[in-house]
């Protein structure tokens, strides 16, 4: 069901234990090409859709026409208004300028990762199968979903698709980074998926295309990461309409604060009304948000994730439930034959030699391990192979194993199966074989019986092994409010002792895959969000169920069509890495969101004195800013300063710690509210002290 | 009964030509027209601005002013736009 294969991983702040490669991504001159972005961005059809940014670039134009004529909306008191309005004019012009750079830069980094995908990609000449046979050479921009194709030794594989005959070696790497070739082959369901742009490097494969061109997992994936197509998550909507509240709040606030000004017979100009609307609405959000998105979808895409959606990324980090597959997530997944425990009185060499015949079809891992150990006991194949017919396992029998040429059946399987096997042909169950099963399950590991028409002969003990570190993962997905459960086809004893090493929640035993979906149903109707990784075909259906499904690249079609995220590297434990990738987009943005309104209070302290000045409200200047005119100007470079301060950790994401959520509002509050408080009282001191000292105003 | 087109029929002929071309420039580019037009309706708030404002400003002061209230009820009410449709942004 499940890769068996271990890899190094690198988690999202964490040290990177082997480098998980990602398509070599050229960000050459990307700084460059930004900042030509922010101006390009500066076209108001481009601006209206950020309406933050909108007000602030009509602000921009308004205080422009002031420093050209200053007495435009009438008379104004004061000096050099001119130099005045043409300094919020710039100042405000560069926090237009700064949050479109923000943009540009994440764009720039997903579109460098686009080109290093789209790369992989190439209109190749693809071998087109005819119905009548023949072999026909299109273009495989040509290639349609239902085609069939034909791929030999040194072809580049034109389209995603199906492998329906053959079987081959492929060279994955250009998506995946991983160097060693993987075997196609039709019917299987780890490997009968293959991806355009990967290399078949023998044999030859017939490969029905599943992916009409441009629509492939790798076309999906440069969208995304372009952010060209990109649509606002929920998130992201909210988000949107509380800075349009915000907004609408201060307009509507401005807009009437020269009638209460001139009663109080306080002169305010046009100039310092836009510039106090500016200090107001949310600016550092407002230019950092998209830039936030864009950064979250290109960490995914860097752990070799395709989303489907933007929406699908942030889900992972609200979700409670995760449900995983023991062997390949939990454990290592290769289960190895450790012994042979004979029963019913026979020896360990009739195990081994029964074992071997029933294992001599099996090509998974512990079907050659078992032959391996059995082969080392003295076990040799006595009939003929050929006469022979393998029986292959099901979720539903759960058993494996030979039918002989002599008429003879042997089988392997889960031990109650393997009971039912031998009763039905009229067999007793040896009294020690419970024994043998209890030991091998409290030792964590998969017993399997193995019998001969109606006679059990023995137990093998599979040795399953935890994967290192996986209990500490558990541990932090607990504190920060996840469930783990765990689903294996084990028996109860087994799977309660993998649960207590691994550390999960819960366990489901001897589990089929209809269980799946059940426990997903379960944990939904209780209001949870749900992820699950799967591969097989029936794991779609899960995959579907779930609020996040991880397919693995390895999968079946229908499992990668099913699920929301394809994973390239197809390692099943990445699920908990999407987890904190997805908590982190989210803890970034509200976290940058707090210190943005939280900022509000020192520029407010800074500009409103002045308005007020001849009210006789100068004990607001807590500050003790120099002139009321280096105080607005102090506010406003503060404001257009703090965005590319803050590009760096939009782009990287504020550090994850494994919190609860209280713990980790408390945490932010803390940092960015209280520290978004304080911060630009410091700040807009030091740059008044800095505009006084050089005479500016 | 017999349908009067009073458009047609009262109307100057190039007052009717310059409507048509109105609503043929909408169409295709509505942002000019739209600026147009405020401006006519600013000609109607300006003279109120310049009357309420007394002496304190002159003729070109009311009238940039009277745009400058218009501008921000268009902000505003694209504010709100955003605030309901904010799929769109």
């Amino acid at each position: 069901m499940t890769n068996p294969t271990s890899k190094p991983r690198r988690t999202p702040q964490g040290r990177r234990d082997s480098r998980r490669h990602t398509p070599k991504v050229d960000t050459k001159g990307l700084y460059q090409r930004a900042v030509r972005e922010s101006f390009v961005k500066l076209d108001p059809r481009v601006q209206v859709k950020n309406p933050v940014m909108f007000i602030v670039w009509v602000g921009t134009i308004i205080t422009a026409l002031l420093a050209i004529d200053p007495y435009l909306f009438g008379a104004v008191p004061g000096e050099n208004l001119r130099l005045f309005n043409a300094l919020i004019a710039v100042i405000l012009f560069f926090t237009v300028v700064f949050a479109n750079f923000a943009e540009a830069v994440a764009q720039g980094r997903g579109k460098a990762q686009a080109d290093a995908l789209r790369s992989t990609k190439s209109d190749t000449i693809a071998k087109k199968l005819l119905p009548d046979g023949s072999i026909q050479e299109v273009s495989s921009t040509t290639l349609r979903r239902g085609d069939q194709i034909k791929v030999v030794a040194g072809d580049v594989i034109p389209a995603d698709g199906e492998v329906i005959a053959g079987v081959a070696s492929v060279d994955e790497s250009a998506i995946t980074g991983e160097s060693a070739p993987v075997l196609k082959e039709p019917g299987s369901d780890i490997a009968s998926s293959v991806t355009g742009g990967t290399k078949i490097i023998s044999d030859e494969l017939t490969i029905r295309v599943t992916a009409d061109p441009g629509k492939g997992f790798i076309d999906r994936m440069i969208a995304l990461v372009e952010g060209a197509e990109r649509s606002k998550t929920p998130n992201e909507i909210a988000l949107t309409v509380l800075l349009a509240v915000l907004t609408q709040v201060f307009l509507i606030v401005v807009a009437t604060l020269p009638t209460i000004a001139s009663y109080v017979n306080s002169s305010v100009s046009v100039a310092i009304l836009i510039a106090l609307l500016v200090a107001l609405i949310p600016t550092t959000i407002g230019g950092l948000l998209s830039a936030i998105g864009i950064a979250g979808m290109d960490r995914v895409a860097q752990f070799n994730v395709v989303a489907t959606s933007g929406r699908a990324v942030e889900a992972c980090g609200d979700i409670s439930t995760l449900v995983l597959d023991k062997t390949g997530t939990i454990t290592l997944g290769n289960r190895l034959a450790e012994e042979f425990i004979p029963v019913n009185n026979h020896s360990i060499e009739e195990v081994a030699q029964v074992a071997l015949a029933a294992s001599v079809f099996d090509e998974t891992p512990e079907g050659k391990s078992i032959v391996r150990l059995a082969e080392k006991l003295g076990a040799t194949v006595d009939f003929d192979r050929s006469k022979a017919e393998g029986i292959e396992f099901s979720a539903k029998t759960r058993m494996s194993g030979t039918n002989l040429p002599d008429g003879g059946e042997v089988r392997k399987g889960a031990v109650d199966s393997v009971k039912g096997f031998v009763r039905s042909r009229g067999g007793q169950l040896a009294p020690d074989l419970d024994q043998a099963y209890e030991r091998v399950s409290r030792l964590g590991g998969t017993p399997l019986a193995v019998c001969q028409d109606n006679d059990i002969y023995g137990i093998i003990y599979l040795k399953d092994i935890i994967k290192p570190g996986i209990r500490d993962r558990f541990d932090q997905l607990r504190r920060m409010g996840v469930r783990t459960v765990m689903l294996t086809g084990d028996n109860r004893i087994t799977a309660s002792v993998i649960a207590q090493e691994a550390g999960v929640d819960d366990f489901i035993a001897e589990a089929t895959p209809e269980d799946k979906i059940a426990v997903i149903q379960r944990e939904q109707a209780e209001g949870k969000l749900v992820a699950m990784t799967g591969d097989g075909t029936n794991d779609a259906p899960a995959l579907a169920q779930a609020n996040v499904g991880v397919a693995m690249n390895s999968g079946t079609q229908a499992a990668k069509e099913a699920a929301n995220m394809v994973d390239l590297d197809s390692d099943p434990t990445k699920l908990i890495d999407l987890v904190t990738i997805g908590k982190q987009l989210l803890i970034t943005r509200g976290a940058l969101t707090t210190f943005s309104v939280a900022n509000d209070i020192a520029k407010y302290f800074a500009i409103i004195p002045v308005i007020f000045a001849s009210a006789g409200i100068q004990s607001l200047n807590i500050m003790g800013l120099a002139s009321t005119k280096s105080a607005v100007l102090s506010a406003l470079i503060y404001n257009a300063l703090i965005i590319p301060a803050l590009i760096p950790l939009a782009l990287t994401g504020v550090k994850f710690r494994p919190l609860t959520a209280n713990q980790l509002l408390q945490r932010n509050i803390l940092i960015y509210g209280l520290g978004g408080v304080i911060a630009p009282f410091i700040a807009i001191k030091v740059i008044d002290v800095l505009i006084a000292s050089v005479g500016l105003a | 009964m017999k349908r009067i087109d009073l458009f047609d029929e009262f109307l100057p002929r190039d007052f009717k030509e310059g409507v048509e071309l109105l609503k043929a420039q909408w169409r295709r580019r509505p942002l000019p027209i739209q600026l147009f037009l405020l401006m006519c309706l600013n000609l109607i708030i300006a003279p109120a601005v310049y009357a309420a404002a007394g002496t304190e400003i002159d003729r070109r002061s009311a009238w940039a002013l009277g745009m400058l209230g218009l501008l921000t009820l268009g902000l505003s009410i694209y504010v709100f736009v955003v605030i309901f449709q904010p799929e769109h942004f």
